[in-house]
């Protein structure tokens, strides 16, 4: 695989899933998901032409983050639709048990919190623990050293074991 | 050595060199503090990986594949029915290639396309525009 240039139908076979759901971690909403998914795969199109053989991990995954970050900026100018820095945690309503129940077993306390993390740990933690990638991907994909990867998926877990007790 | 900090999530990941592995672990022998925060840390850790992985949206996997040329503004029926073919052949490989992963159940390809075919014979003008706003994509 790292010496073969993927088409675009295997791009999207083998990490829209993925995609998706490093998306969707980030900002907590499926439509926003979904949109940056496809932005994702139209990037990824045209970059195809130009990617040459190396590490594809890491050359996806920067297009990825690009991508998120731009739809973010695009967003906050246009002040539509809020994206990660928004406080969707504001509603105070007592959930019922079953609701609490439904909660946990869907993640949604662990969700809220990771929108809670300061964005630069909140996309270390899902690289690694979402995406699944190695550190030295991640460096690679956020074109930071090794060692802040390393303090920020570190600095991410302590902040998200303080939130969810 | 002094408290390894840091050292304790890449240790958990597998982050670490066989040297500084070490250092870790003959630390966290010795000390009950460094113990409690990798506990915290696997906790935290564990929630993350355990979160659900989710199926995107069908209408992004349809909604992607290059498969026509841009048709000009005036599309005459003739046109639109190639039109229509294209797309329901569009929606089939990107369902195909979203739908392919071994976690994912697969989905019924047939019944998909059967419904945007009724689609297409029951409503024409409707199935042209949308398929106008599929093709031209970029």
């Amino acid at each position: 695989m790292a010496d073969e240039i993927p088409t675009w139908e295997e791009v999207a076979r083998r990490h829209g899933r993925r995609i998706y759901n490093f998306a969707y971690r980030l900002c907590g909403n499926p439509d926003d998901a979904a949109d940056l998914a496809q932005e994702v795969l139209i990037r990824v199109q045209r970059g195809l032409t130009s990617y040459r053989p190396g590490s594809f991990e890491g050359w996806l995954w920067r297009i990825t983050r690009n991508a998120f970050l731009d739809q973010v900026r695009y967003r906050k100018r246009r002040a539509t639709s809020p994206l990660p820095d928004d406080d969707r945690l504001g509603h105070a309503i007592a959930p019922s048990p079953d609701e609490v129940l439904a909660s946990v077993r869907l993640g949604e306390d662990v969700q809220a919190a990771l929108l809670k993390l300061p964005y630069d740990f909140r996309e270390a933690v899902v690289l690694c623990d979402v995406v699944g990638l190695t550190y030295d991907e991640i460096a690679e994909a956020v074109d930071i050293p090794v060692g802040t990867v390393r303090s920020r998926i570190h600095r991410g877990r302590k902040l998200l074991k303080e939130m969810l007790g | 050595m002094s408290h390894p900090g840091e050292l304790l999530s890449a240790f958990l990941d597998g982050e670490l060199v066989a040297g500084e592995r070490r250092q870790v672990m003959s630390h966290l022998a010795e000390c009950a503090e460094c113990r409690a925060e990798l506990a915290d840390l696997d906790a935290a850790r564990s929630a993350v990986r355990s979160l659900p992985m989710l199926d995107p949206p069908l209408e992004l996997s349809a909604f992607e594949v290059p498969v026509a040329p841009r048709p000009a503004v005036g599309l005459t029926w003739a046109r639109a029915g190639a039109a229509a073919a294209a797309a329901v052949v569009a929606v089939a490989v990107g369902l195909a290639a979203f739908g392919s992963d071994p976690a994912t159940p697969a989905v019924d390809l047939g019944s998909v396309i059967d419904q945007h075919a009724a689609r297409v014979s029951v409503d024409p003008g409707l199935t042209s525009v949308r398929l106008v706003s599929v093709v031209n994509q970029p």
